[in-house]
């Protein structure tokens, strides 16, 4: 596949770095000599320096012949208008990403089709929702909704509780959910009955929202959270706000510019607003933010995010959540004891990855630093997988048809259950499986 | 492994695939042979061969089989610049190693002799040490000689990269190490498919040039082996007389124009095919110069060789054939330039200088670098009259960054310190008189082939076994620009 990337930072390089590895043709592009050089040396692509939204750059790029162009510079606006030229230049998809100010009053994190541009996504919004999941689940540490919000997956980190120690097997499920994955000392593995589950282990849970919700109460001790204290009132922090806002939870919402609190206020008046420092230990005590159910951390800076969060555990506070600029510091946030680690960047390209694999993805979540993801797909007439039961489909080890959503119904599939021409499959593969799993569904002679 | 030292043993794995994959040229390089031996037998030439082949493919593909298994616990996720400089000189001295094996058992050439040729051919150098070529080598001997020149040619470690698409970033060190200054690189966004249509390309233009040569009536065999040895400019023949024996006007001219094709930027060839106009090729500057620089020497040496060949025909025959094989570093003989005059030998020496384009099969100093430098020189020269204003160097509509000409200068001045040393070597070791030397470590150095100012018959059989492995040092350092190998003496490399 012809991809174009427009903009080498921390998205860019992250894209590059999956689609390097899935062996796609791609052109890199950006001002800086020096995130050129760095791609260069990095990752087998082509590369120019150069303004991404100047037609005669874009020209020179091919994207033309591209099959995805993703505009993911610093510059919105630079951004809207590189993929509003690609696609009028002939690309097949182009994706956008906005996250300034200017559109903090987006409340959905992806629109298509606007102003032309097949998809603009603006992962910070996209963060908040996934942040207000969080908040609204009981002791999930990540939750993504699948199939229109008809399917829910959530990643629980272990402490102590009634399903340790036990075969998976003896462990009464929730009806409509199953445990897709467990992840023990970093490696991740599709479990089967006989598996037992110890303390430290995380889980990766899907099913529908309401069974999860009930397996949640098994696998955790947490409750919703009903006072979330929020740190940082920008776009992620405003978004997060309003859901939380719309969820009917007390916010209180920590801000160090002045004008910015008060705007804040102005706009939301059911929160409290606080003007101060939200790496101030004594402000946060003055707060008894230790009475919070949820602290989110969520400024532009990944220091004082970090500061914040761990100044909000010393005063007592349960669940602790930042967003981390740097995705590769996620590892070491978690190990200080953050429980709720979340990049806009990976989010960001989960967004723009489903382009990439072709066969029309609904969507797709890279779990583990890509140890597996989760596939949402649309199964044609034409594929392998379809009008058979499950148990004869030949699955290969190491993936899990999750979920299927046959018309309104969403069925989590056992043996016996057949995927019909037209619906909607949900699939956990791990990376060894995934091509197997790709051949599968993918249409005949395609 | 000492703890101050790098583990470079990841390249093991690497070197043995190539490795491997010569013994499999080998093996398939024995067959054909027989098979030609038995269906087209051609009783002039040497018998045998084909068995001596065989038995070192057998060697070769165990070694590198051992190698290549051995070195799976090595394998690092990524080949770094430092593994990728390593691997590409280990596999171009194991190639002319594994080369000279067949030479070895095959016609019972000393080791030393049997390394020079090999490397002589992967280098694409095309100077020998068999003083009787049609009575000594067998016809299976001759394909395989041919054919390494030919893999050298576009070079292995490219064909190594195209075989194995999965290497990323590490696949384009390794380009780089082989391939290195400003390149063919880029046609395509991924090194792996560059090197696939680099090859493609080559293999095309050489299946039309032995069609060709077919056509003009050469035998199936001659056509093959002179047709893998012109468009990779090396420069193998397999008449003692080189080209010059078929005595067949057709035949030169045709072989001189894929000479001037294969000195010139593939990627130029690339940009042709994919957009279906000349522009790419006829306002590329370093193409344009190069058409000038051949026009030009071709006109002079016409008019200078008047002198010796009498008709202007005929002396533009043997000019044109000398201007093509020069310029290209390929090396085949038409005519005898002993008997040149002063001027003409000049612009001789001076298109082995040159020799072709960047990004091509010949060797030299490319005439971009040479038309760079004489851009920098100006420039700089202008800013002794004119201090403050922008001088910039260009190279059609781009602008060469000062870190390029910095190479380029450092290339060059690479270049003739290696001369220095070498005539210094020659001199001292061999005791010949200093223009045979210079002749010699010219023709090693840019991969040409014959070297001029020789005295007695025009081949390197007469030098002592070290000396051959000097100059053989000489045509990989040559064809793999320097700083590849010279970065492995530099003591930073191996240091953490």
């Amino acid at each position: 596949m012809n991809i174009v990337v427009i903009g080498l930072g921390e998205v860019g390089r992250h894209l590059l770095s999956v689609l390097d590895k899935e062996g796609h043709d791609i052109v890199a592009v950006d001002t800086s000599a020096k995130a050129v050089q760095y791609a260069e040396e990095h990752f087998d692509v082509a590369s120019m320096v150069g303004y991404g939204a100047s037609e005669t750059l874009l020209k020179v790029a091919g994207v033309a012949r591209a099959d995805l162009v993703a505009a993911v510079t610093n510059h919105d606006e630079m951004n809207l208008i590189a993929a509003l030229a690609s696609k009028q230049l002939g690309a097949k998809h182009v994706v956008a990403r906005v996250q300034g100010t200017a559109w903090s009053e987006w409340t959905e994190g992806i629109r298509y089709g606007l102003l032309g541009v097949d998809v603009v996504i603006n992962p910070r919004v996209l963060v908040a929702q996934e942040l207000s999941r969080i908040a609204r689940s009981y002791g999930a540490s990540d939750v993504v909704d699948l199939a229109q919000d008809r399917v829910e997956l959530v990643q629980i980190d272990l402490e102590e509780s009634r399903v340790l120690n036990k075969p998976l097997s003896s462990i009464e499920m929730p009806p409509h959910t199953l445990v897709s994955a467990v992840v023990r000392d970093g490696e991740l593995f599709v479990p089967g009955g006989a598996d037992v589950l110890v303390k430290g282990d995380r889980v990766y849970l899907i099913g529908r929202p309401e069974g999860v919700l009930a397996a949640e109460r098994l696998f955790s001790k947490e409750r919703e959270a009903r006072r979330v204290c929020i740190v940082g009132g920008g776009v992620v922090g405003k978004a997060l706000a309003r859901e939380l806002l719309q969820q009917g939870a007390t916010v209180l919402l920590i801000e160090s510019d002045l004008q910015t609190a008060e705007e804040i206020s102005a706009e939301f008046q059911a929160i409290e607003v606080v003007h101060g420092d939200g790496t101030d230990g004594n402000l946060l005590e003055e707060q008894e933010v230790g009475s919070y159910d949820l602290f989110a951390a969520v400024t532009r800076q990944d220091e004082i995010n970090l500061m914040a969060a761990l100044l909000a555990q010393r005063a007592g506070c349960k669940r602790t959540a930042t967003i981390v600029q740097r995705a590769d510091y996620a590892t070491i946030y978690r190990q200080l004891g953050v429980d709720i680690v979340l990049s806009p960047r990976t989010v960001a390209s989960d967004q723009i990855l489903r382009f990439s694999r072709g066969g029309g993805l609904h969507s797709l979540t890279v779990l583990e630093d890509g140890q597996a993801e989760v596939v949402e797909l649309t199964a044609s007439a034409k594929c392998r997988a379809v009008n058979k039961p499950l148990h004869r489909m030949n699955l290969p080890r190491g993936s899990l048809l999750a979920a299927i959503v046959h018309g309104d119904d969403v069925i989590i599939p056992r043996g016996k259950d057949v995927v019909h021409p037209g619906d909607r499959v949900i699939l956990m593969t791990t990376k060894d499986a995934r091509a197997t799993v790709e051949r599968l569904f993918r249409p005949r002679g395609e | 492994m000492s703890s101050k030292s790098r583990d470079l043993r990841g390249v093991i794995r690497p070197v043995g695939a190539v490795v491997l994959g010569i013994g499999v040229m080998m093996a398939l390089c024995a067959g054909v042979g027989m098979l030609w031996d038995r269906f087209a037998p051609n009783p002039t030439r040497p018998q045998g061969g084909a068995a001596a082949l065989a038995l070192s493919a057998i060697i070769v593909s165990a070694i590198g089989m051992t190698a290549f298994l051995y070195g799976r616990r090595f394998v690092s996720e990524r080949i770094s610049r430092r593994e990728a400089l390593l691997a590409v000189s280990l596999i171009w001295f194991a190639a002319g190693a594994c080369g000279a094996i067949p030479f070895i058992l095959g016609a019972d050439m000393p080791v030393a002799d049997s390394f020079f040729e090999a490397v002589s051919g992967l280098t694409t150098t095309g100077a020998t040490v068999v003083t009787d070529i049609e009575g000594r080598l067998s016809r299976p001997l001759l394909l395989w000689r041919s054919l390494i020149q030919w893999l050298g040619g576009m070079g292995i470690v490219v064909l190594f990269v195209a075989v194995f698409p999965n290497l990323g970033a590490g696949g384009k060190h390794l380009f780089r190490g082989e391939v290195p200054g400003i390149s063919a690189e880029g046609l395509r966004p991924r090194i792996a498919e560059t090197s696939f249509t680099l090859w493609k390309l080559y293999a095309a233009l050489t299946l039309i040039e032995i069609a060709l040569l077919k056509l003009l009536g050469l035998d199936l065999f001659d056509a093959v082996c002179h047709a893998f040895t012109t468009m990779s400019t090396g420069g193998f023949s397999t008449l003692d007389s080189s080209i010059g024996g078929f005595n067949r006007p057709a035949v030169e001219y045709v072989v001189a124009c894929f000479m001037l094709i294969g000195s010139v930027n593939y990627g130029l060839y690339y940009g042709l095919l994919r957009t279906g106009s000349w522009k790419h090729l006829v306002r590329n500057i370093e193409f344009r110069s190069y058409v000038a620089i051949v026009l030009v020497s071709v006109f002079l040496l016409t008019l200078l060789n008047l002198e010796v060949h009498r008709e202007l025909l005929t002396s533009f025959r043997y000019s044109f054939f000398m201007v093509a094989t020069t310029i290209s570093s390929t090396g085949y003989g038409t005519d005898d330039y002993s008997a040149y005059g002063s001027a003409a030998l000049t612009i001789v020496i001076l298109l082995m200088f040159v020799g072709g384009c960047s990004g091509s099969t010949a060797g030299g100093i490319k005439v971009e670098r040479a038309v760079l430098m004489g851009k920098q020189a100006v420039a700089q020269i202008q800013k002794s009259f004119r201090p403050a204003t922008v001088q910039l160097v260009r190279m059609g509509k781009a602008t060469i960054s000062s870190q390029v000409l910095a190479d380029v200068a450092s290339f060059f001045l690479i270049y003739m310190g290696c001369i220095a040393f070498g005539l210094l070597y020659v001199t001292l070791v061999e005791g010949v008189p200093m223009p045979t030397a210079f002749g010699a470590m010219l023709t090693c150095l840019s991969n040409m082939g014959p070297a001029p100012f020789h005295v007695g018959p025009d081949n390197f059989a007469g030098y002592s076994a070290a000396s051959k492995l000097f100059f053989a040092l000489a045509m990989l350092l040559g064809r793999l620009e320097f700083f590849t190998l010279f970065a492995l003496v530099l003591p930073g490399f191996w240091r953490r």
